[in-house]
């Protein structure tokens, strides 16, 4: 809940931001001595003259930012790495005692393959018991101990330098006690240099609850 | 004598997979009191999920014994149930028509619309059940475990 409210407060100063940027480069324009009105339509009324600049400005700069933000999103690469239950992707799940209920781990990359983090690491508490076909997959860890599965993404994705490609992981779980309880899983990444510049990252968890007797 | 069971595993710090059989007495040690002890030694519960209970299925067969019952858990679809039934009782007398039992229970499983809570097979002329947490009670459970439910539990986890 808090994240979203995070996100949605980041967007709306993304916003601000934007405008006031516009803002200033049109207000920069409009009190130099070129004048679109006069010059193009020679309007001569300063009123006139002002609306249809700020007009004009307006509507260039905000086509500048647009095509240099298409230009700098095409370029970034984007990592996905969702936890949801059932069809409907749910962010949370109900557990009663000794239930077994399926949720998916869903990996997305769309980019440059050297911009992939090292790994993500999906860390459960000891309440639960999370559990993977592994399948002889080398790229996926188990590690009891930590309570922990290691997915390693440059095993896991193919050697294209340009990828567009989604993993789907099943995992069961189950509740190893049978005490009211819930925990929000999420998955963590791991690597060397995070640079949201480069590589945008967007990261769900799911909440698990366990009804309790 | 029937003994009761519940499999476990632990994956070590270097990925090195351990799948065990813990043997308790359910009228001396609660279920979730044998979790716990095998949780202090550093073993996990193993959920025996439906495409796993196909595969002790199809074992149980290639082993010369037989399936008894397949029980679903509540929202499965009444057809297949009836279905499941049918098939099974053409299997006792050709198990080359597990093929069928298959076939079907892999669709139902694709569309997300059964799970296998338990299972019912034979093991030396004696009754075993396999349920879905991973306990499993009947005779001679031991011998059960290592030459079956081991093998296809190394071959998903």
């Amino acid at each position: 809940m808090m994240e979203e409210k995070k996100k949605e407060i980041f967007k709306e100063l993304k916003s601000y931001g934007r405008n006031l940027m516009v803002l200033l480069i049109v207000s920069i324009l409009t009190t130099n001595k070129i004048s679109i009105a006069n010059s193009l339509f020679k309007v001569t009324d300063s009123r006139i003259v002002w609306f249809i600049d700020v007009g004009v400005y307006t509507a260039i700069i905000l086509g500048i930012i647009s095509l240099i933000e298409y230009y700098y999103y095409s370029k970034k690469t984007l990592i996905e790495v969702l936890m949801y239950f059932g069809e409907d992707k749910l962010k949370s799940v109900k557990l009663k005692d000794e239930e077994i209920k399926r949720i998916y781990l869903e990996i997305s990359v769309s980019g440059k393959r050297k911009k992939i983090p090292d790994s993500i690491v999906v860390s459960y508490p000891n309440w639960l018991v999370f559990q993977i076909d592994k399948q002889q997959k080398s790229y996926i860890q188990a590690d009891d101990s930590k309570n922990r599965y290691v997915f390693n993404m440059k095993e896991m994705f193919s050697e294209q330098k340009h990828l567009l490609e989604s993993f789907k992981i099943a995992i069961d779980v189950i509740a190893n006690d049978s005490e009211k309880n819930s925990s929000e899983i999420k998955p963590e990444i791991i690597t060397k240099d995070r640079n949201f510049l480069i590589t945008s990252y967007k990261i769900e968890g799911i909440k698990i609850e366990l009804r309790g007797n | 004598m029937e003994e009761h069971g519940k499999v476990f595993r632990n994956y070590s710090e270097d990925g090195k997979l351990q799948i065990e059989l813990e043997k308790y007495n359910p009228d001396q040690e609660l279920y979730h009191d044998v979790i716990s002890r095998m949780n202090a030694k550093g073993f996990k519960q193993i959920i025996i999920h439906s495409e796993m209970m196909l595969s002790i299925l199809e074992n149980v067969l290639l082993a010369k014994e037989y399936i008894l019952v397949v029980n679903f858990n509540d929202s499965t679809d009444e057809s297949i149930i009836l279905e499941t039934r049918s098939i099974l009782k053409k299997i006792r007398e050709n198990p080359l028509d597990f093929v069928k039992l298959k076939d079907l229970l892999k669709w139902a499983l694709d569309n997300n619309s059964i799970d296998i809570f338990s299972i019912e097979v034979s093991n030396q002329k004696k009754h075993i059940a396999v349920q879905s947490n991973g306990i499993i009670i009947g005779t001679n459970i031991d011998d059960f475990f290592q030459n079956i439910i081991k093998k296809v539990l190394a071959g998903f986890l």
